[in-house]
Parts: C-alpha cells; sequence; structure tokens
C-alpha cells in the first residue's frame, strides 16, 4: 500500500465534529441503504397542510385519532411486507392468514372454550406456522413467490370458511375489546400497538446485523450466501416474521370490530403494498424502508380521511389513492432519472 | 502448510468446468493460474473458497480436511476470496460488503458502526484510487473503486490464503502496480496468494509458479524460473507443450 496518500483522503470521513464521536460511530439512522423517504414525506405534509386550510378540524384530535387507527393495520402488515420485499420477496397471502388466524382464535375461545391466553397464543402461532409454510415453498421447492402465496392465499383463505362457512363470531371479553377500542394516554391501544412493531423492527433494520443481512439477502442473494449468509434462514424468517404480523394486525382489528368475519379484509392487501411501495421500499428487493413504509401508511390515511372530510362519496377514496400513489412514485422516480441522467 | 486440492471434478450439465484436477497452494508464495476463458479457472477458485461444492475430490487446508460447498469453512479455516464478479451488494456501501457475514456488533448484535467504517476506510485509503467514502453504496462507484472494496474484504480480514479471481481487470495502470505491491507483499508476510489473470507479464512479475488449465484439465504447473512465455502459450491454447 502506499505510504503518500493525500491526506484530504485521509480524513474525508470526520466531518462531525460538532457532536460527540460515538454520533458519528451511529450507523445511517434511516437504514443502510439510500431510499427516497423524500417523496413520500413531501407528499404527506403537503397533504396535512392543505387540509388544515381547508377543514379546520383536520388536526382536531378525533380525526388524527381516526387517521392514526386507520393506518395502524397498515402499519402492522407493512412493517411484515417492508421485510418480504426487502428480502426480494412477496407475500400475497397476509389477509388470508389474517383471517385465518383470528378465526382460529374465535374458534379456542367460542367453540373450545380455551382460556384467553391459549386463545391468542394459537392465533400468533397459527400466522407464524403459515408464513413457515410459505418460506418454506418459496426457498426448498424453488417456486416464484407470486405464485405460492396466490396458492397459499386460496388455500388458508378456505380453511377458514370450510371451519367457520358464514358465520360471524362476537362478543369477545372485555380485555379484547380494550386492544381494540381502549386507550394509554389517550392513545387508541391499535395504534401504541402498531408504532411498538414499527420502532422495534426501524432499529433492527437499521442499526442490527439481522438488517443488513435482509439487505444483503435481496439485493445480491448469491454474494450474500458466499459471505457466509444464510440466505434461505432470512428469506423463510421473513415470510415468518411476516405471518405473525398478519395475526397480530388480526388481532387488532378483529378487537376493534368485536368481530370475525371469514369472508373480510380483502383490501388490505393492496393497502399494504401500497404503503410499501410509496415509502419507497424497491420492489425487487434489496432497498427497504421501515420509515418510509410508516410514511406511506399515514399518507394512506391521511388520503381516505381526506375524501371523507371534504364530503365525497366514499368510492372516491381508491380513485384518491391511486392518484397519490402515482404522484408519490413519480416524484422518485424523476429524481432518480434526473441523478442517472 | 498449505491448501491442498485433490482430484476435482465437477461438471455443469453437458459441460466438465473441472476433470480431476488437483492443486497446492503453499503460505508464503504467490501462485498465477492461467487459461483461456471457459477453461475453468473460476470454478477451481469456487471450490476453493467454498462457494462451489465439487462433484468429487477432496479440500484439506494446512492438514485438516474441511467440507466443501462451504463458505463459512472454508473462510474460518483461514481462505479469503475475490470473485471475478466482484460479489458486491451495490445498495449496501462499501463498509458493510466489507463486513457482510462478519459484521463487528455488541453482543446483542447491534452494529459497531464506527469501527467498522474506520477499519475499511483504512484499507481503502491505501490505495491511491481516487479516494473515495467507504459509507457510499458500491453501487454508484467506479468500477475501479468496485474492485477496491472487494479487494479490501479479500485482504482485511488476516486470513492466511488469498484467492483473487482477475484482481486488475477493472484498474488503471497505476492501481494496478499498488495491487501487484499488495500481492508481494501479503507473500511476504506469509500469506499464500493465487492469482487468476490473463495478464501474463503480471504473472511472470510476480508468481512463483503458476498452474494452467486447458478446458478444465490440469495442462501443467510450472516452476517461472523454468519455463518460458512460448511455453506458457501453447499449455494455455493447446493443452501441451
Ligand atoms: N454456474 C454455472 N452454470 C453452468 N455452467 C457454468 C457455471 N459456471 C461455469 N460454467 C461453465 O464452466 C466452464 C468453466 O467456467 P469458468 O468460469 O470456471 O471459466 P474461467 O476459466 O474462469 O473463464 P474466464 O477466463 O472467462 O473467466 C465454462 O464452460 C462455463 O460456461
Ligand atoms: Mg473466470
Amino acid at each position: 500500500m502506499r505510504a503518500n496518500n493525500p491526506p484530504e483522503t485521509a480524513g474525508a470521513v470526520d466531518t462531525h465534529r460538532f457532536f460527540p464521536a460515538w454520533v458519528a460511530d451511529l450507523p445511517p439512522l434511516l437504514g443502510p441503504t439510500k431510499v427516497p423517504l423524500i417523496a413520500p414525506a413531501t407528499m404527506l405534509v403537503l397533504l396535512a397542510v392543505v387540509m388544515a386550510f381547508t377543514r379546520g378540524d383536520f388536526f382536531s384530535t378525533g380525526n388524527l385519532r381516526a387517521i392514526a387507527l386507520d393506518a395502524s393495520i397498515i402499519m402492522l402488515l407493512g412493517v411484515g411486507m417492508t421485510a418480504v420485499i426487502t428480502a426480494r420477496g412477496i407475500d400475497l397471502s397476509i389477509g388470508a392468514i389474517l383471517i385465518l388466524s383470528t378465526v382460529v382464535f374465535a374458534a379456542a375461545l367460542k367453540d373450545f372454550g380455551l382460556p384467553l391466553w391459549v386463545a391468542f397464543v394459537l392465533c400468533l402461532a397459527t400466522g407464524a406456522a403459515c408464513g413457515y409454510v410459505n418460506g418454506l415453498l418459496v426457498t426448498y421447492l424453488k417456486m416464484p413467490d407470486f405464485i405460492v402465496t396466490l396458492s397459499t392465499e386460496l388455500v388458508f383463505r378456505g380453511l377458514a370458511l370450510v371451519y367457520a362457512g358464514g358465520a360471524v363470531f362476537f362478543g369477545f371479553p372485555d380485555f379484547v375489546k380494550f386492544i381494540g377500542r381502549g386507550r394509554f394516554l389517550d392513545i387508541p391501544m391499535p395504534v401504541i400497538i402498531s408504532v411498538v412493531v414499527v420502532v422495534v423492527a426501524h432499529i433492527l433494520f437499521a442499526y442490527h446485523r439481522i438488517g443488513i443481512r435482509l439487505h444483503a439477502v435481496g439485493g445480491n442473494p448469491v454474494a450474500a450466501a458466499r459471505q457466509g449468509v444464510n440466505v434461505v434462514r432470512y428469506r423463510i424468517g421473513s415470510y415468518v416474521i411476516m405471518g405473525l404480523l398478519s395475526a397480530v394486525a388480526g388481532i387488532v382489528l378483529m378487537a376493534r370490530l368485536d368481530a370475525v368475519v371469514a369472508s373480510g379484509a380483502v383490501t388490505l392487501l393492496l393497502n399494504t403494498i401500497a404503503a410499501v411501495i410509496v415509502g419507497g421500499t424497491y420492489l425487487f428487493g434489496g432497498r427497504g424502508s421501515i420509515v418510509g413504509t410508516f410514511l406511506g401508511a399515514w399518507l394512506l390515511a391521511v388520503v381516505s380521511n381526506a375524501v371523507v372530510l371534504l364530503g365525497f362519496e366514499a368510492f372516491w377514496q381508491h380513485v384518491a389513492a391511486g392518484v397519490v400513489i402515482l404522484i408519490t412514485i413519480g416524484l422518485y422516480s424523476r429524481r432518480t432519472a434526473r441523478l442517472d441522467g | 502448510m498449505a491448501v491442498e486440492l485433490r482430484g476435482i471434478s465437477k461438471r455443469y450439465g453437458q459441460v466438465l468446468a473441472l476433470e480431476n484436477v488437483d492443486f497446492t497452494l503453499e503460505r508464503g508464495e504467490i501462485v498465477g493460474l492461467v487459461g483461456d476463458n471457459g477453461a475453468g479457472k473460476s470454478t477451481l477458485m469456487k471450490v476453493l473458497s467454498g462457494a462451489v461444492r465439487p462433484d468429487s475430490g477432496s479440500f484439506a487446508v494446512d492438514g485438516q480436511p474441511v467440507n466443501p460447498g462451504n463458505p463459512i469453512g472454508a473462510r474460518e479455516a483461514g481462505v479469503e476470496m475475490l470473485y471475478q464478479d466482484l460479489s458486491l451488494v451495490d445498495d449496501l456501501p462499501t463498509v458493510m460488503n466489507v463486513f457482510l457475514g462478519r459484521e463487528l456488533t455488541t453482543r446483542f448484535g447491534f452494529l459497531r458502526f464506527g469501527e467498522m467504517r474506520r477499519h475499511a476506510q483504512g484499507i481503502v485509503d491505501g490505495f491511491s484510487v481516487r479516494g473515495f467514502s467507504v459509507t457510499q453504496p458500491v453501487g454508484q462507484l467506479s468500477g475501479g473503486q468496485r474492485q477496491v472494496s472487494a479487494i479490501a474484504r479479500s485482504i482485511g480480514f488476516g486470513s492466511r490464503y488469498v484467492i483473487l479471481d482477475e484482481p486488475t481487470s477493472a484498474l488503471s495502470p497505476n492501481a494496478r502496480q499498488e495491487v501487484v505491491e499488495i500481492i508481494s507483499g501479503l507473500a511476504r508476510s506469509g500469506i499464500g496468494v493465487v492469482m487468476v489473470s490473463h495478464d501474463l507479464a503480471t504473472v511472470r512479475q510476480i508468481c512463483s509458479r503458476v498452474a494452467v488449465l486447458h478446458l478444465g484439465r490440469l495442462a501443467g504447473v510450472r516452476a517461472m524460473t523454468d519455463t518460458t512465455q512460448q511455453e506458457l502459450v501453447s499449455l494455455i491454447v493447446d493443452g501441451h507443450a
């Protein structure tokens, strides 16, 4: 190696002289890969400002609470989906996993009279097991993620319907209702649960070995395997987390409605993928952001809320959401195009 | 003290990429591995690094048998590899590529990023390739900077054997000379180096031995002192001298 390095390269990284040394030693705060968070953040701020001027009650506590509740389910599912997509997969079966695991919960409680905690454990275990099945099929049988999860969506949903038929389970214990409708420090429980999940996920994604390896597995699986990363374990793991979080989202949804309907939860999948992609996670793997998914979930929730507040029919929510997704993606597609050209 | 491959064969469908190949690398020596395109050089080196499991043959490091086809096993035995395709994750910065699979972490797996950054930057700054920050995604680096990132990963961990598959292909004459000096330095410090290269001049300049592959077979191994350019060329082209 040469001894006579140009001095300017030697100190190139020590630019944080106003901060204590450990600050400069932190990993990049928003995550290991560069994700265009500026697009969803701008859209969110823009929409909020416009709404604040047109509808004074947009920033009322009640309305903010409604938006947060709306965003919380998508945040839970979005965190799992961000992990799966970052690892170069996709899970189309989340709606079915959500339904199947809540049907298991309801059946355990109502049909088998099992204790509440057992019902919770069975519910979460069902979600994780469904994810594990997806992961096994994708990795060991080397089938495309899209095909596998499209098929298991039908299988899981079918199983729920076979058991429950058109029946509706309702009238759950108070603790379940507290998860859906209770508040802590005036914040709805679903919001607390989903924000905790987001924070933990971000910490693992950005500051932990797991996050780095997940990005590597999605970005260049061959390189990751050569460096000794267990690619199969990470891919299966991402599906298990997704299944587990689908079950958690199922619990929250069931608790809010105080009901389980085996034929529900069909629009969640597209909204979840939309939130993840709007948040800047790259659809084909290797680049993901939990912060982006958080912003994406809120953006979609604010759009739905705005449509209702402005007095349009609820069906316009879909149109508005589609347009906002296109604008947001358009914002950062143009940005990357500029960088390349 | 050596890495030893015995009777290695590897088939890809119709192609017999390697046929009963023996290869030895002693510590402290630099061996050149040459051969035409498709001769099997990269495949042989991937067997050495554990990235490819051979159909048959044995693999031992310093007398200890190593489970073939296991990159972690090979790395733990002290073998480190620079892949011809560089094997980088484009979206991750150089520092995370260098440490991928062996991140410095706290007891609970949280990244000790500052330490990793300083270590990686230190290695990279040893090259005069236009200085770059190891926190930049490697996808944004120049071809030479990418190659330096990949080289940093293969020399930065005190391994005993280093495999370099075309280490200088993307480098300017200046940077190539630095890599040549690094390789010589590694050998002087007791590390065994294999260098795959199409650049016979460089091979003749720094290698003490040269092995020639021809259509998956070992066409010959020569000490650099008793072979000629002429002989090497006919081994490469015809498979015999
Ligand atoms: N993963 C693979 N799948 C199928 N065939 C392969 C694979 N890897 C190598 N081969 C074949 O094995 C043979 C040897 O390839 P290898 O990459 O080892 O050659 P090489 O000597 O490194 O060539 P070059 O000088 O072009 O790098 C070639 O015919 C190649 O097509
Ligand atoms: Mg090659």
